[in-house]
This record gives structure tokens, sequence and C-alpha cells, in this order.
């Protein structure tokens, strides 16, 4: 996995600051870009992904049929509707950006807010780095992918995040660990489902997964009419 | 049992890719075929004794009850597990410990004591069934390592063999290093220490070599067949039998006695690994024995040269500090630890010694605390045996314990905690008769302290003498005879020194410049440990420059680099967050504009000064409620019109907040100014804290005093410190929609306590009509509404 691939990008970081083309210092330009860049630093990023065969059970839910999983909700049945097989992947930024933000956060919130942000765009960009592989992977089959869905979207239950991660072992291999309440850690850490479909059968790419989103209630970007990208 | 007791121990491999093959999914619960397809896990068993292998490793691996629902569950399936191995021949049969699955405290929510008690319920059912020995395997977290094996150990007699897993680079997933596991793991009494998993045997090479390098007793390796080959599908492991037995083989011949496989090992790999064993005896390991201290991301090994030891962690004489043990609000310790590492310090000294406070309670959370914000190894420093105890337990390393001395009560409470914890121990020369004047009689009492530590099974570099520094104004003759005590400790015994320098200049003026010239001269005698304050410019260049003069920094590299543009100016370093103020470009005037402008542009370096120019006009009060108060309004403003995005107005805060500590420092103890309590906490379960450390900052800048329990704050520590600390006001945030209802929880038990205050939250999905649901007073739905609820509540 060289480093090169993933990127902070700023105006990203930016976003998620909830930057709108205000006038900035230079001082806080700056500890923007130091702040990435200790990021970048600290951050050992980490991936996998494993593409499983679909089937269903009794009830017409989706199996990973090598892991025997069954995946629960109308969502992500809807999702995975009309795919052959599905790719489960998940990304981790590790556990050091998570020490350097405690460490940040007894000197300056303003470090660790800005800190935060620019973790948060280097594991999208970890996970997209992710889903391209997936993605070249299955178009080596002839087939095309869906966007990333994790468990916590729309009726798709948190409590199947064990499940998922087990599936592809995150925590034996790239060190994801669940607590009681489903929070994964690191905390900068994805996990997400792809259907990957017959190319003729024109699922769509990209777009936004808002509708799906459980938090949509909640969403500033989404109020603020941006939405988060994911 | 003795270990290696026939030379080489060969264990098993892999028993996932075994059950693989037989058509076995990769989700669910493997330990549970131990009752739904005995068969098949016994036949892999024998698969493995068919093969050669001495020990048989149950199929226990995840068997603990926080994945099986219950102990009795667990009783039956380790039951059954070992069983099973012995059924199929196995002529020793080992207990498989794996990770709990959990992340622990500091950066996780188990607890130390949580994991304990998941290893010991598999500990008491592996004896019970009659396992030879407990193997506990692939490890990540070093402390969740160390509840493993204190489980193993303090509920059993079953030998216990401990190995973790690491990345390709060279560290576990939590940053523990080859080295730090060996060093630590067989301090604390492993009976094997070792790697297994990670990497094929090739590349894990490396790894082992530190462990034999650092692991005073047998060394393990369980590799795995290579590097898992799965991005596309099934994992394929490509190491074949023969490669993987002779690179296995070459570790033999480095120094390894016990050796098997993990992932992807079949009873094949095992076979041609019995051969090499076969064809081989054991080598004679030289061990060397070096003082070491560990955390979980760090080793300093104090027999290369001098290793400071931060003093500044200790309430006697620091207000602040008494303040944050008091209140449990540990921001201010934690800050002063990052300070003392980012100065040089190479060991923290901890003491959370208050009269009035739970020492065992607090100083167990503050070591636990400490090891999220710096790696640097701790000197957990208490009078009360049981604090030392709680503290040494929960820590992920090995520490230095200060002290035990020469009365036989002391030596009796604190070696057998040393002894259990693995820890150095520092020993002061003092016993019934209290300071001996002369350096002999000293002597006579390090000579005591290290005999009666060997008794209870301390090696000799584990203990530390401190020959103990007295106040040079009333007693002339006794600073001579403190440093020729650690002349003769040195040579005479061979023993490290520590000591504690600031006490000889007591009552004296510029008490620096004789604290360091007792420094320069006890490192000539011998002194390795320095207890200092890093902070002081002059101690650390006198540490400096006897590197050069002792030969250890070699080449004088490290003093040319630290030197060549500086010329010395003996002024103690600020405290950290707090910028030396420059001496140009200070505003003048009476401040009023200079003060908004600071604040609104963030000019951290300006604003103290501006502050103190106000305060020589101005009554402190005004200076907060005309000036500070008013530029953060305007701040408030900009944002709230969207002038200012978030960092700007927390720049601004922090801004403000640089200039209250200016106040607080010039108003005194007696005359504090607060505007009354708030207490913050991230609830039980939820570790996504950011949101109330921006809350934090903003309620400080509006003069309020902030009391941070931090996050997963239990319910019991919320209602505790509110009516300790008479708090009117607490704020609580939670992330997760699964979270909320530990909101809830802790909202009713502040409630039934009788608490008079009143409970604002805040987080992602909290929203005005949920928050009434868990029987919150107010809703904040950002950090300025909650400086709104603060100013209606407490003015």
């Amino acid at each position: 996995m060289p480093g090169s691939e993933y990127i902070v990008d700023r105006s990203e970081v930016l976003r998620y600051l909830g930057y709108r083309g205000q006038e900035m210092s230079p001082e806080l330009d700056a500890l923007v870009d130091r702040l990435s860049e200790r990021c970048r630093v600290c951050a050992k990023p980490r991936y996998l992904w494993r593409v499983f065969d679909l089937s269903c059970d009794a009830e017409g839910r989706p199996v990973l049929e090598e892991s025997g999983v069954a995946l629960r909700g109308v969502d992500i049945k809807k999702h995975l509707d009309g795919a052959v097989k599905c790719a489960v992947m998940a990304a981790t930024l590790g556990f050091e950006v998570e020490r350097e933000m405690m460490r940040l956060g007894r000197r300056s919130a303003v470090e660790e807010l800005i800190f935060n942000a620019a973790c948060t765009a280097l594991i999208e960009s970890v996970s997209d780095v992710c889903e391209r592989e997936a993605a070249d992977y299955a178009r080596g089959l002839g087939l095309v992918t869906s966007f990333r869905y994790s468990p916590g979207y729309g009726d798709f239950p948190l409590e199947q995040q064990a499940d998922v991660l087990g599936a592809v072992e995150a925590r034996m291999r790239i060190g994801i660990t669940l607590t009681d309440s489903m929070l994964m850690l690191p905390k900068k850490s994805v996990s997400a489902l792809m259907g990957l479909y017959p190319a003729e059968s024109g699922v769509k790419r990209g777009g936004t997964s808002c509708e799906r989103c459980e938090n949509r209630e909640f969403c500033q970007y989404r109020k603020e009419g941006y939405g988060c990208g994911g | 049992m003795a270990v290696a007791d026939n030379g080489f121990v060969l264990f098993d491999g892999a028993m996932g890719t075994e059950l693989q093959k037989r058509g076995l999914k990769t989700g669910g619960l493997p330990e549970l075929l131990n009752l739904t397809d005995p068969d098949v896990v016994r036949s892999v068993h024998r698969d493995y004794v068919n093969a050669g292998a001495d020990v048989i490793t149950a199929n226990t691996f995840g068997a603990n009850s926080r994945k099986l629902g219950s102990a009795e569950k667990v009783r039956e399936v380790i039951s059954a597990g070992v069983r099973l191995a012995r059924e199929a021949g196995a002529k020793r049969v080992a207990l498989d410990l794996g990770p709990t699955g959990a992340m622990l405290a500091p950066l996780g929510t188990m607890s130390f004591d949580e994991a304990y008690d998941l290893y010991r319920e598999q500990v008491l059912a592996g004896a019970e069934a009659g396992a030879d020995l407990a193997l506990v395997e692939t490890m990540s977290d070093l402390l969740e390592a160390k509840a493993a094996l204190l489980a193993v150990k303090e509920n059993s007699d079953l030998p216990v063999y401990v190995t973790m897993t690491f990345a390709a680079d060279g560290r576990t997933f939590l940053g523990t290093s080859p080295a730090i596991a060996a060093a630590t793991l067989s301090a604390l009494g492993a009976d094997a220490v070792g790697v297994n998993c990670s990497l094929g045997p090739e590349e894990i090479e490396p790894f082992v070599g530190e462990i034999l390098e650092w692991s005073t007793v047998p060394v393990i390796v369980q590799p795995n067949a290579g590097l898992p080959d799965g991005s596309s599908g099934e994992t394929v492991y490509r190491v074949t039998p023969e490669q993987f037995a002779a690179a296995v083989g070459r570790m033999l011949d480095a120094g390894v006695s016990i050796a098997g496989g993990c992932c992807g090992t079949t009873p094949e790999h095992i076979r041609l690994l019995r051969a090499e064993m076969d064809g081989r005896t054991p080598v004679k390991r030289q061990i060397r024995r070096r003082t070491v201290f560990t955390s979980a991301q760090k080793l300093v090994c104090a027999d290369g040269g001098i290793a400071v030891i931060g003093e500044r962690i200790n309430p006697t004489g620091k207000r602040k500090i008494k303040e944050a043990l008091r209140a449990q609000s540990f921001d201010y310790i934690l800050n002063e630890a990052i300070s003392q590492e980012e100065a040089g310090a190479e060991l923290l000294d901890v003491n959370a010694g208050l009269p009035e406070i739970d020492e065992p309670g607090t100083l167990t959370r503050l070591v636990t605390a400490l090891q999220a914000v710096t790696p640097l190894p701790l000197q957990i420093d208490s009078s009360d045996p049981a604090a030392i105890d709680r503290a040494c337990r929960v820590y992920a390393g090995k520490p230095i314990i200060n002290s035990v001395n020469g009365k036989e009560e002391s030596l009796e409470a604190i070696l057998p905690l040393a002894k259990k914890y693995g820890a150095a121990v520092v020993g002061l020369t003092l016993d019934e008769n209290g300071i001996p004047d002369s350096a002999e009689d000293r002597l006579r009492i390090a000579e005591k302290i290290v005999r009666r530590a060997g008794e209870y099974g301390i090696p000799r570099e584990d203990v530390l003498i401190d020959c103990l520094t007295l106040t040079v104004s009333t007693n002339q003759r006794l600073a001579r005879e403190t440093l020729r005590a650690v002349g003769l400790v040195t040579e005479r015994l061979g023993l490290k020194t520590v000591l504690g320098v600031s006490n000889i200049s007591f009552g004296l003026p510029n008490r620096e410049l004789i604290n360091a010239t007792f420094l320069a001269n006890a490192f000539a005698h011998g002194l390795t440990l320095p207890i200092l304050n890093p902070m002081s410019r002059r101690y650390m260049d006198v540490v400096t420059a006897w590197r050069v003069l002792s030969g250890e920094d070699a080449g004088c590299g490290r003093y040319i680099e630290t030197y060549v543009n500086q010329t010395t100016v003996y002024e103690t370093a600020p405290a950290r967050g707090k910028a030396a103020a420059p001496k140009e470009g200070a505003p003048t005037g009476d401040g009023k504009v200079d003060i908004t402008q600071i604040v609104l542009s963030g000019r951290k370096m300006l604003i103290q000064d501006a502050v103190r120019e106000a305060l020589k006009t101005r009554a402190p009060m005004e200076v907060i409620n005309e000036l500070l108060i008013p530029a953060i309004n305007a701040a408030g403003d900009r944002f709230e019109r969207g002038q200012f995005f978030l960092p700007q107005l927390m720049a601004s805060a922090e801004t403000v907040k640089l200039g209250f500590d200016v106040i607080r420092d010039s108003a005194g103890a007696g005359q504090m100014v607060s505007k009354g309590k708030i207490l913050l906490a991230t609830v039980k379960g939820d570790i996504h804290d950011i949101g109330k450390n921006i809350v934090k900052m903003l309620l400080q800048n509006y003069g309020y005093e902030i009391v941070d329990l931090g996050r997963d704050v239990p319910p019991e520590l919320v209602v505790e410190v509110t009516r300790r600390e008479h708090i009117r006001l607490v704020g609580l945030s939670a992330l997760m929609t699964t979270t909320v209802k530990a909101m809830a929880e802790t909202i009713q038990m502040l409630r039934a306590s009788g608490a008079d205050c009143k409970v604002m939250v805040g987080g992602a999905v909290l929203n005005e009509e949920y928050a009434k649901l868990v029987g919150a007073d107010y809703y904040t739905k950002d950090a300025q509404d909650s400086a709104r609820v603060a100013r209606k509540v407490l003015g």
C-alpha cells in the first residue's frame, strides 16, 4: 500500500470545518497545512476488501456466502438488488492518530478540531483507494460496483458492524475493533459494502446516499444543501 | 512442568485454516464447534499429533463470556475444547487465550478489570479441564496481554507463554515493538514470550532477533505461512512446508526453543518442523541483564547512560495540580506530562498523594489517562501500597515503583508488588532509625534492600537506589555524604542510582544554581536517573553537557546539534500552551481596541502582554467584563453571521483563554476569578469528545471554571464530582444513538442523588425533543448555545 496514493485534500479539510470562503488569517491558514501534514505523518493507513458471492436465506435476506452472514433490513436488500456479488471493505488510519488527537486536544481545541478534519479527509481518501481497487477487480469480471453502504445507514442495523468486520477479519488483519456500543476503534475507520452488478444492469454509480443515512435528520451539511459527499 | 524440558517444544499449526478446508465458513464462533462438531475439531488435533506436535492448542481462542454470553458457556466450551485435544492424543494441551475483541481504556472503553475477569473465567475453566499450560496469543495490546498473563498467574499454576503479533512496520497495531513486548512480558513473569501470526517466517525474522535480544525467558515463534493473499476472495498462504521449516530452523539456530505455526500452516508444515527440531539441540542463549523501563510504545534502557525522570506531576507545593486531582479533571496534569516530554524527560514520576482524596482510585485513573498522551514510561510514586498496586496493575509496561525503604514494614509491603508487576523499584536509604548521616551507613541500607529484593525474586538490575538529598543550608556536611553514597552504591554494589536534586537548595536564593552544581557532581559520582524539573533549561544543560563528558554522547553530536546556534540564558521555560510573549510589539494605551483586534485575529502571541498592560490600570473583573468578554462576543457575533467559521471562533476563544490565564495568575489563589463551575463529560461508552472539548474551551472564555471528566465517564463519577464540587450546571455529550441511553442513565442518577444542578446536553444525534426525553433541562445545538445556557443558569 504505497502512501503516495492517499491525500489530505485541503479543500475537503476546510469543508469538514464548515468553511464558506471566509477570509482566513495567515496563522490559521498555516495551521491547517501544518496539521494536515501532521495527520499524514501519524496515520498508518491500512485497508482490505474481499468479494463474496451473494445468496439468499429462507427469509429472503441477502447472505455473504463464504462467511454465512445474513444482512438485515429492507435498505441493504434494496442496495444489493440485482447484485451478483458483494464486496466488503474496511479501512483505518490506525491508533497513532487517536493518540495524537488526544495530545493536541490537551493543548488546543482548535488544533484538535482541524486535525480531526484532516483525518476525516484522509480516511475518505484511503477508502476511495480501496473502493477503486475493488471496482477494478469487479471490472475484470465484467461487473460494476455501487457506492459504499455501511452498517447504520437506513435500517441496516449498526449491530451488524460486528458481522461485516468479522467477514473480512478486520480486527486481525488491520486492527479495527468494536466497542459494546458498536463504535469502531480506531475511530477513523470505515466499513462498507458494495454490490457488484452486471455492467448492463445500469446501476447508478456515485451520487449521495443521504436518503438512506440515519443522520439525515441532523446533518448540518444536508441542511445547508451541500451533502457530506458520502 | 518446566519449559522446554526436552529441549525444543513443538506446537501445532493453524486450526482455522484446517477447519476451512473441511468446509467451515469464516463468520461465527469457531469455538462453538467444540460442542456442535467435536469430530471435526478432534480430527484436526489428531493430524497435528500425528505430525509430531508436542503441544496441542485447544480450540478456545475466543471462548470468553463477552463472545459466548455467559460464564457457564465458557466453561462448557473450554472443557470440551481441552477434552478434544486430549482425546486426539495430545502429549500436552494448551489453553488458548486470544484477544477479548474489545479495546482497553484509554483508547477504548473496556476497563482492565473487565478484561481480567474475562480471562479469569477462561483460566479457571481451563485449569479445571486439565490444561497443561496457557498460551496467550495474537495480542496487539500490551495491556490486554498483561491482563491475560496476570489472570493465568493469579488463578492457576499453569505455565504461561505469551505471543504478540506485529505488522510489517515492526509494531503491533497499538505501537508496541518486539523489544518492548519481550522486556515487559518477561519481567511480568511469562514462562516464554514471542511472536505469532503477523507475517511469514522470513518477514518476522528481524522481530524474532529483537525478542531474543530483550527477553530473559525462552522465546516462542508461531509464524503464518506467509502473507495472506486475499484481495480478491479466499485467503491463500503461499509459504510451502519446506520453506517454512527451513526459515523456522534458522530461528532455532538463533536461540528460539519453542515453535509452531499460525494462519495457513498445516500438519505438513509441522511435520517438517519436527524434523528440523529433531536434528538439532537448543543453543545456549546469552541472556543480558539490563535495567529497562517500558511503556507500550517506548523502551528506555538505563545501561547506556543518563535517563531523566520528570518530577512535575506531584501535588506538593503545586496549587494547580492539587486542584486538578481534587476535581478529577486531569487536563492540566496531562499538559505537564507533554511539556516535560518535549523538554527532554525520558520517564515521568507520577504522584497523586493528597490526604483528602481517594489516592488509589485517582492515581489509577491518572496513570490510565497519561498513557494516552505520552509514550514515556512512568515512575509510580506513592507511599500507599494500595495505590501502587492498583496503578501498576493498569499500567501497560514495566514501570518504576517509587519507593521502598529499609524499614521492614516497607520491604514487606512493596517488594511483592514490584515482583508481581515486574517493576523496577527505587530503594530509599533510610530505615527504622531514619536517614543515616554517613555514606557507609546508607550503603548498608542499600545492601539490605537489594538482598531482600533478591529474596523476593527481583533481579539486581531492577533495584535502583536513592541515596537521599538533604537540604544543604541546614546541614552542609551532608551534601558530600549523599554524593559519596551515590559513588559507593555505584561502585561497590553495581546498582543504578536515582536522586531528586531540588531539595538540596531549600531555603537558599538562586536555587537552580545550587541544584545544577549538585546535579553535575552527582553525575560525576555515578548518578544515572536524576529526578528533576526538565522545564529548567539549566538542569537540562547540565545533562546534555555531562553526556559529552561521560562519553554517552558519542562524537558530541547531540551536544553540537543542541547548542550550535544557541547561547545559554537561564530562565525556566514557559509552560506548554503559554507562548512566550515577545518583548517588542506589545500594545500600549487602554488596550480596549487592541484586545478586541488581537482576539478577533486570534493572535495568541500578543494577548498576554496586552492583558498585563490593561491590568495596570483596571481591576481584574473590569478587564474581564469590559475587554475580554466583549471581544469574545464580537467573535461569537461574526460566527453567527457566517463571517467566521468554527476554527476562527475557536482561535479567538483560545486567545481569550490566555488572557484569562494572565488574570488568574495575577489574582492569586485567594482571589480566583470565576463565574461558576461547570462539569462536562462525554457519557459512558462514548469516546467521541471533540464537541465537548469545543464547548469546554468556549465556556472557559466566558470566565467559567470547567471540571472536565473526559470521555467514557461512568455515571457514578459524574454524580460524585457534581456533589463534592457543588456543581450547578452539568453538560453531557454523546455522539451515537447507541450511547444516548447512557446519557439518560447519568441524568437519572444525578436526579436520584438529589444533586442541585441543571443539565444541558448536546451531540450530533440529539435535538430539542430527544433532549427532553433523556431528562435534560437544556438542549444546546452548538458551543455558542452552551454559553447562553451557562449565562442563564450561572449568570
